[in-house]
């Protein structure tokens, strides 16, 4: 088993891969913006009790924090 | 103004025309295209959610109709509703989609072949993608989709004659069934897996870096935070101090009141003052050249104050928009408008009601929540005062101390805040949280900027000429046969008595509630004049900021969000309005 974390606790600079997101509703419209478990991203930054910023391959996507701290995800070496 | 009724009356065909869709995922570009399609201007802006609305053009014998961005058709949020209609109309689909997020765009290409419609698939940002090493495999990718491919680069025009060729020619194909019984998540998976079978990145997930990258610098919380002060600052000083006070000195003060002034008096005076009209003191002479003249304020007002105002703003308004600023203030907001009920997002109605609180009660509708639709729409119709009010509140308020000009900023933001507060704490509902895609930051195309800034100002002058001609004919015949007296008679408890200004402060009024704009004129002129001591000023600018919204913004707000909250809206605004004047009179004075 992989040690699993928030997507807030990934540090800005770290590869991950989302692993799970639980609420069906984010997780429908996540997958139409190409976003789905298994996604890789790099973590750019967190701001203080707002959004975490990701780069999902070209896209730069803002998850607010209700979101970022109930999103699971992985740490992946850079690929 | 394009709404929605009208926008899907214009839907039902006419007998014998094709209509194609435009059909994408938001910010791929489908604007641009619509655009070297059609040669109709479809407004374009580095943000998602521009086009919320249909804008209709033709290209050879097809109706084309440029959409709302959606990411999936699921129909859950307004923007994919009302794409979901004009697809149930159109005879045939062009989908456009962003080479750069070709995996994202697929999932919306899979669902529209689903539809069974005859389409086909425009692949746009190809100099983004040679920018960036990515390289399409296109025979391979018209393989799997079996539907023909067109990769373009809109903004560059390569690739637009192949795919107004292929458009003219009617190669469009209907899709296979194959994908039909697949749900969302088999979706997301088979475009995901078409999208790296046909892409070939020359280095592996290269850093994506945008022209500006100025990203590192915006997501950081106080260097962020300062930035976007920075430009807000910069955007003041360049509209309220150098072009309102400055240009305004020239095209107000030289070309209209001197040159033109002399000219039109010398030309018409001697006809508007015939005898047999009455000479001097002539209605006629008084209508057109006088005080309120139809040919001297109006043209002044119109031409000489609000015009260059208005363009100027615009042109630095549009320049900002595009560069893909307003995303970015939505992400630095965000963990602030949850206080409001609303999220980041949110910032991209409220931004562009700086601009025409009209066009950004529509612009409400990229919001995900019906409450949220609500509070925006709250926000604006109350506390967001629109292009040409701003310009005159920022030239009229530079030229207050320091002092009452903090005074008029905290009350403002104040009352903004207490009323975000309250709108969240009274009505029912969760905030949903933030979850957007930021647009790269883009150097903005200059062409599009002006264009967009002739296209906002020909609507504002189209906008505000009858009304403005109305109030000069109403403000003449109150002039004429001494009627003011009397409505500062009946004014009086009001403006004297409750506010404490001036007793001409009621023809003000009386012009702000024909138009915004034309109250803001005259509140220029009668500051120009002398007639405010600073402590009135900022009385003035307050009830001005907050004072009801024009007509053409309540049409929108009864059509958007009922006449129940349309109509509690208005009075409220009202009473807030003058109660926060009434409040800073006693405070001031």
């Amino acid at each position: 088993m992989k040690n699993l974390y928030t997507m807030r606790e990934s540090r800005p600079g770290e590869w991950v891969r989302i692993s799970s997101i639980q609420d069906p509703s984010v997780r429908t419209r996540a997958l139409s913006l190409g976003i789905g478990e298994g996604s890789q991203a790099l973590c750019l930054a967190h701001l203080p009790k707002g959004p975490s910023i990701l780069r999902f391959g070209h896209q730069k996507v803002a998850f607010g924090f209700a979101l970022s701290s109930h999103i699971l995800i992985e740490r992946i070496p850079r690929p | 103004m394009n709404t929605t009724k009208t926008a899907i009356k214009e839907l039902s065909p006419d007998k014998g025309t094709t209509t194609i869709a435009l059909v994408g995922n938001p910010n791929v570009g489908k604007s641009v295209f619509f655009q070297k399609l059609t040669g109709t201007y479809a407004e374009v802006s580095n943000y998602p959610g521009t086009t919320v609305d249909f804008t209709t053009g033709y290209f050879d014998q097809f109706r084309i109709i440029d959409t709302p961005g959606v990411y999936s058709l699921s129909g859950r949020i307004d923007e994919e509703k009302v794409t979901l209609d004009a697809l149930k109309s159109c005879d045939f689909i062009i989908n456009i989609t962003d080479v750069t997020v070709l995996s994202r765009d697929l999932f919306l290409t899979l669902s529209l072949m689903q539809l069974g419609k005859p389409m086909l698939l425009v692949v746009n940002m190809m100099d983004e993608a040679d920018r960036l090493g990515i390289q399409v495999d296109f025979a391979l990718l018209r393989e799997t989709l079996q539907i023909p491919v067109y990769p373009i680069a809109a903004r560059t025009g390569r690739g637009i004659i192949q795919a107004k060729y292929a458009i003219s020619a009617q190669h469009f194909q209907s899709p296979s069934p194959d994908f039909n019984a697949m749900d969302a998540p088999e979706l997301r998976v088979t475009a995901d897996r078409m999208a790296s079978k046909v892409t070939r990145q020359r280095s592996m997930m290269a850093p994506a870096k945008s022209v500006l990258d100025l990203d590192s610098y915006f997501f950081r919380p106080f260097l962020g935070l300062f930035l976007v002060s920075f430009l807000m600052c910069l955007f003041y000083l360049i509209i309220g101090k150098l072009v309102a006070q400055h240009l305004i000195d020239f095209t107000e003060g030289y070309l209209m009141k001197t040159l033109y002034y002399s000219k039109i008096n010398a030309l018409l005076g001697p006809l508007f003052t015939l005898p047999a009209l009455g000479g001097e003191d002539s209605f006629l002479n008084y209508l057109f050249l006088g005080e309120y003249g139809l040919l001297t304020m109006v043209p002044t007002y119109l031409f000489g104050l609000l015009l260059p105002m208005i363009f100027c703003f615009y042109i630095v308004f549009s320049f900002l928009e595009d560069l893909g600023i307003l995303p970015r203030i939505s992400v630095l907001t965000d963990r602030f408008l949850r206080y409001f009920g609303l999220n980041g997002k949110a910032i991209i109605p409220i931004g562009l009601g700086f601009g025409c609180v009209t066009m950004a009660l529509i612009s409400t509708r990229i919001l995900e929540s019906r409450r949220e639709r609500v509070i925006a729409s709250i926000l604006l119709a109350i506390a967001v005062p629109c292009s040409a009010q701003f310009v005159v509140i920022a030239s009229v308020a530079s030229t207050l101390s320091v002092k009452l000009l903090l005074f008029y900023v905290a009350v403002v933001s104040l009352v903004f805040g207490i009323i975000g507060v309250a709108c969240n704490l009274l009505l029912p509902g969760k905030t949903t949280a933030l979850f957007m895609v930021l647009p790269p930051l883009r150097f903005p195309s200059m062409i599009n900027v002006l264009q967009k800034t002739a296209r906002k100002t020909k609507q504002f002058l189209s906008d505000a000429g009858l009304l403005f001609l109305l109030g000069g004919l109403l403000f003449s015949l109150l002039g004429y046969y001494n009627g003011f007296p009397v409505l500062y008679h009946m004014m009086a408890p009001l403006t004297t008595s409750l506010l404490g200004l001036p007793e001409q402060t009621s023809g003000l009024f009386l012009f702000s509630m024909l138009k915004r704009d034309l109250g803001a004129a005259q509140l220029h002129y009668l500051v120009a004049q002398g007639l405010f001591t600073p402590e009135q000023t900022v009385i003035i600018l307050l009830v001005i900021t907050f004072f009801m919204p024009c007509f053409a913004s309540l049409a929108v707000l009864f059509q958007e969000q009922g006449l129940k909250i349309g109509s509690f809206l208005f009075v409220v605004g009202i009473v807030i309005s003058f109660g926060i004047g009434a409040m800073a009179a006693a405070v001031l004075t």
